[in-house]
């Protein structure tokens, strides 16, 4: 009996183990890094280019023609601060004369938590967000075509509509609604700008509460030189109440003056169009 | 720190089956002597009574539920005295050939009343034997060996009062009454665990079992241990002794896990005895996306030698000298994205108790305690590497004088604490920032005193009154080496010329117990008020003051410590019945506290920044309700018990995603060798404060969770062998197994199945 016993003790711990393979379980590992929806621009069919920014992360991205966005937290969250940060973050959408907006998500160990927020259980936006125009600007010049020759003055008019509440914005003014300054842009070669800037024009910030009408007259002089189909833009920055500096900063410091930064911002602007001809 | 099958490991293994094959012989044929103790009035269970052979030291010690057994030798049946001792009852004897067919044992109460206190068993049976009242929760062994509970946090989880937060890595950590972890401490057999880095203790790294009972007493009313345990403190008290030779439990179940544990007793002499515990254990969870797996693997060895002096029948009374011995690895790996943590920890300590007229329980402990981590990460983004050394050395002298009524008890800690920490991070960041490095040393000097008076008041409404007051002086001074900013400079990380910082305070607290009968209803009701005092953790001290926000002025960012004033109320109903009735006893528990803290640390992170921030809140409190009810009926042969706590929490960015409301009913059988437990548990939406940008909150609830466990096990006697066997189900109404970052709340099952000789 006692050698029974004895052999018998003596198999049970020879049968020990760590593992086994009578319990293969398998689990599903939680992956709440990304989040993605669709934003829109009230009134457009196309939907491409409003800028999508994860404040906090410093994640962007662009929303396609349709609209749709996706943006995902870079790092595995054991390897962020603190093995995953908690926290409330606000997504930002932008365009420069459309309102900004935000969505706000709830991220808790370096995820999103679905389900909290403006964030479904799937990952998805709950709604789609809809940006209202603030600002219509419209641009023209006349005459719309000139030759190498021309020797007057060209004169562009700009036209200032606010869609919805009065609107702040900055502009480069001479004197009451003289525009001061307009950006040219060779089409197609984009990165040939020419910066047309009135002498004492400076920045000023306007109240646009109607529909204001604003001119300038642009000597042959400041003009390109070389033929060609130009982009006329003039310069027109909204102020958004409320906007995060982080944001502000994301296009360069300079983006806010007449500089080439300013270019950099997403706008829905319509240019006009001018053409320097050949003799 | 790898635990993957070595040669080294497979001849370890060997050489521990030679062991008990040695070992084997060296228990004679012995007969296993069980039973009940019950109280001869009333029916009610004795705990704590002890149980042995007249004239040696052999025997075993009742528990809650009056249930005692161990082993003697086959020779000594027919001659053989056996004494059952309580110290509020008359001895009983009986001659052990009589015993052993009988299994229930009556005695019979001395005339003065029993003393009680709003425990669920004798209060000289835990840590705070000596300390102030305090609600205090005894998880006895039987309620856990050989069941399906991979680690300390498994167990612990459904206790009320405590809520355990699990990280991928299978890490745990306790809060208890809706605190943060770091106001839990954790002793391991009277010697603190928390580190010295964040206060907090992984309690997946301690094998339960290896346990004899855990210890969870509620409340900031501790004196003689430390004035940091603002929420509570938990103790684990390790098997030093036990009456068989050798015992093996091997558990298989989910995520193929597999976890065997050998334990070995010898006695050589009749006031010697030796103890040894080795366990392996390991689990591997595979992603359903087939993305990879995460294994976690440990390897635990404890060792305790215990000589008894001066032996006696009364355990107060004996002089001792003990050796413990314990050392964990653990190992962690996701490869899924390549991470590996480890840990290795390890115990010596050296403990002397003594009693004489001069020295009344007199206790010295002194200890080595080694607590390393690691961690290792690498991404495509970049790679992560952190190293904790925690050393620390310890001494412990505490005694205690009576003096009629009066009790005055006397304590003395020292601790010596190195830390040496790094985390190197290579490409995460946006910014570079804070420490990369640093050596802190700290040093701990505490004593307390209490002065106790006793009042039997004699029968009647009130027959005993009890009132404490106690005062506990602490200091800390910390000191540094070798720090090193991200940026590669050497920095001085404490100011002024000594490059030291020092905090020291006073703590007061003052409580009272009243007991007595009220026709035939039992009462005990307590009342505790006292302060509490935290000094800043190295993380604290490491993190970023939080810039001023003037929209909340009354927030500021102070490297003081943090203060707690406490109030808490308690009592106890019960009434027993016959115990040949249905019903044999109910009990009613209800306490209520209120927690006031002052200059409560707040920390944040904000992302690609690799600092901590922190900041303070001027007042923040947690008010609670507790309640339990418990029912035992059919001749003891079940029980059932209903637990509730409520939680009202003033701010949740200090304490996020604690449980405002959690609701727990057991049922409990134990027949023939049998035990059944069924265990279902609610906890309700957890909310937690989330910061924004702009430093403003808001709120982010996490759902509401129940479900449901199952334990079934069966002790056999087979001769001088006893065979154990066990299933069980975890969380039975999950439907799905999705790690959710909170304690383990996959469906799981678990057999277990050992011997004991």
């Amino acid at each position: 009996m006692r050698f029974l016993i004895r052999a018998a003790v003596l198999l049970l711990l020879t049968v020990s183990c760590t593992e086994n393979f009578l319990f293969d379980d398998e689990i599903t590992p939680v992956n709440t890094r990304s989040v993605e929806g669709y934003v829109q621009l009230r009134g457009e069919t196309d939907h491409g280019g409003i800028y999508v920014y994860l404040e906090g992360f410093d994640v962007e991205t662009y929303t396609d023609a349709g609209g749709y966005f996706k943006l995902e937290i870079p790092q595995n969250p054991r390897l962020q601060p603190g093995q995953g940060v908690d926290g409330a973050f606000y997504i930002w959408y932008y365009v420069d004369n459309y309102r900004l907006m935000n969505s706000l998500t709830l991220v808790r160990g370096g995820q999103f938590s679905y389900g909290h927020a403006d964030i479904n259980d799937e990952g998805r936006l709950k709604k789609t967000v809809v940006l209202p125009k603030l600002l219509d600007i419209t641009t023209s010049v006349s005459p719309e075509r000139i030759s190498e020759e021309f020797d007057g003055v060209l004169q562009v008019n700009m036209t200032l509509k606010n869609l919805t509440d009065s609107v702040y914005v900055n502009v480069l003014e001479r004197k009451f609604h003289e525009l001061g300054g307009v950006y040219l842009i060779n089409n197609p070669d984009s990165s040939n700008i020419q910066f047309v800037r009135l002498e004492n024009a400076a920045n000023r910030r306007v109240l646009v509460d109607s529909v204001q009408y604003w001119q300038m007259l642009v000597s042959r002089d400041s003009l390109p030189l070389f033929p060609g189909k130009y982009e006329v833009l003039p310069f027109v920055k909204l102020y958004h109440k409320g906007m995060p500096d982080v944001l502000r900063e994301k296009f360069g410091s300079n983006a806010s003056t007449f500089s080439r930064e300013f270019l950099n911002l997403p706008r829905k602007v319509s240019p006009a169009l001018l053409t320097i001809g050949r003799r | 720190m790898s635990l993957r099958k070595s040669p080294f490991r497979r001849i370890s293994r060997g050489c521990f089956w030679l062991l008990l094959g040695a070992l084997m012989p060296l228990g004679a044929q012995s007969v296993v002597v069980t039973g009940i103790v019950l109280n001869k009035q009333d029916g009610r269970p004795v705990p704590g009574a002890s149980a042995y052979i007249e004239g040696r030291t052999l025997g075993g010690s009742s528990d809650s539920s009056g249930y005692f057994n161990f082993r003697a030798g086959e020779d000594v049946v027919d001659s053989a005295v056996l004494i059952i001792h309580h110290i509020a009852y008359d001895t009983l004897r009986m001659p052990l050939k009589k015993a052993l067919g009988r299994h229930v044992f009556r005695l019979t109460p001395l005339v003065r009343p029993l003393e009680k206190i709003v425990v669920e068993v004798p209060r000289d049976r835990t840590l705070l034997a000596n300390d102030l009242p305090a609600a205090v929760t005894i998880v006895e062994a039987s309620e856990f060996e050989g069941r399906g509970y991979i680690d300390l946090g498994d167990l612990l989880r459904t206790e009320k009062s405590i809520q355990i937060e699990e990280d991928l890595s299978g890490r745990k950590s306790l809060s208890l009454r809706a605190g943060n972890p770091g106001d839990v401490v954790v002793f391991y057999n009277g010697l603190k665990m928390n580190s010295l880095y964040d206060n907090i203790f992984d309690l997946s790294l301690l094998n339960v079992e290896d346990m004899s009972q855990v210890e969870i007493i509620r409340g900031s009313n501790t004196a003689l241990y430390g004035a940091e345990a603002f929420s509570g403190v938990i103790n684990i008290v390790p098997r030093t002794r036990q009456d068989y030779t050798a015992r093996f439990i091997q558990k298989i179940g989910s995520y193929r896990s597999g976890d065997w544990n050998l334990q070995l007793n010898y006695a050589p002499l009749e006031n010697l005895y030796l103890n040894a515990t080795v366990k392996e254990a390991a689990y591997k969870r595979v992603l359903g996306d087939k993305s990879g797996y995460l294994e976690n693997r440990s390897r635990y060895y404890s060792g305790n030698i215990l000589y008894e002096i001066s032996p006696s029948s009364d355990a107060g009374k004996v002089e001792s000298i003990g050796l413990m011995y314990m050392r964990v690895d653990s190992d962690h790996q996701n490869n899924s994205f390549v991470e590996s943590i480890g840990d290795a920890n390890e115990i010596v300590s050296l403990s002397y108790k003594k009693w004489s007229p001069l020295w009344q329980n007199l206790e010295v402990t002194a200890a080595r305690q080694i607590l390393n981590n690691r961690q290792t990460l690498v991404d495509v983004s970049g790679t992560l590497e952190r190293r904790f050394a925690n050393r620390r050395l310890s001494l412990n002298v505490q005694n205690r004088y009576r003096f009629s009524v009066l009790e005055l008890i006397g304590a003395y800690q020292f601790e010596d604490n190195r830390l040496k920490f790094s985390e190197l991070r290579a490409g995460l960041d946006r910014f570079s920032g804070g420490i990369e490095s640093a050596g802190i040393y700290q040093r701990r000097h505490g004593a307390a005193a209490i002065a106790r008076v006793k009042a039997r008041l004699g029968k009647g409404p009130v027959s005993k009154a009890l009132v404490d007051i106690s005062y506990r002086y602490d200091r800390v001074d910390n000191s540094e080496r070798d720090v090193v900013e991200r940026q590669g400079e050497t920095r001085v990380f404490y100011d002024g010329e000594q490059q030291r910082r020092r905090w020291q305070a006073g703590t007061i607290k003052f409580s009272t117990t009243l007991s007595g009968r009220a026709g035939n209803l039992d009462y005990d009701f307590f009342m505790n008020a006292g302060s509490n005092i935290k000094f800043p953790t190295i993380f604290n001290q490491i993190s970023q003051a939080a810039p001023f926000n003037p929209g909340v002025p009354e927030i500021v960012a102070r490297l003081e410590p943090e203060k707690n004033r406490s109030l808490e109320t308690g009592l106890m109903l019960s009434r027993l019945y016959d115990t040949e009735a249905v019903i044999n006893e109910w009990r009613l528990e209800f306490s209520q506290f209120s927690n006031a803290y002052e200059n409560k640390f707040r920390n944040y992170y904000i992302p690609g920044l690799p600092l901590a921030f922190y900041e303070n809140v001027p007042n923040a409190d947690i008010r609670g309700y507790e309640a339990l009810w418990k029912l035992v009926f059919l001749q003891r042969i079940m029980s059932m018990s209903w637990g509730a706590s409520f939680y009202d929490i003033s701010d949740q960015a200090a304490f996020p995603f604690k449980n405002k409301v959690s609701v727990s009913a057991t049922l409990n059988a134990q027949y023939a060798g049998f035990r059944l437990q069924l265990k279902g548990f609610y906890e309700s939406e957890r909310a937690g404060w989330l910061r924004d940008i702009r430093s403003e909150y808001v709120e982010l609830r996490l759902p509401s969770y129940y479900n449901f466990d199952l334990h079934l096990s069966k002790w056999h006697t087979l001769g001088p062998v006893r065979l154990f066997a066990s299933l069980s189900a975890r969380n039975l109404l999950n439907t799905r197994t999705v790690l959710e970052g909170i304690a383990i709340r996959d469906r799981r099952f678990y057999l277990g199945f050992g011997v004991e000789y």
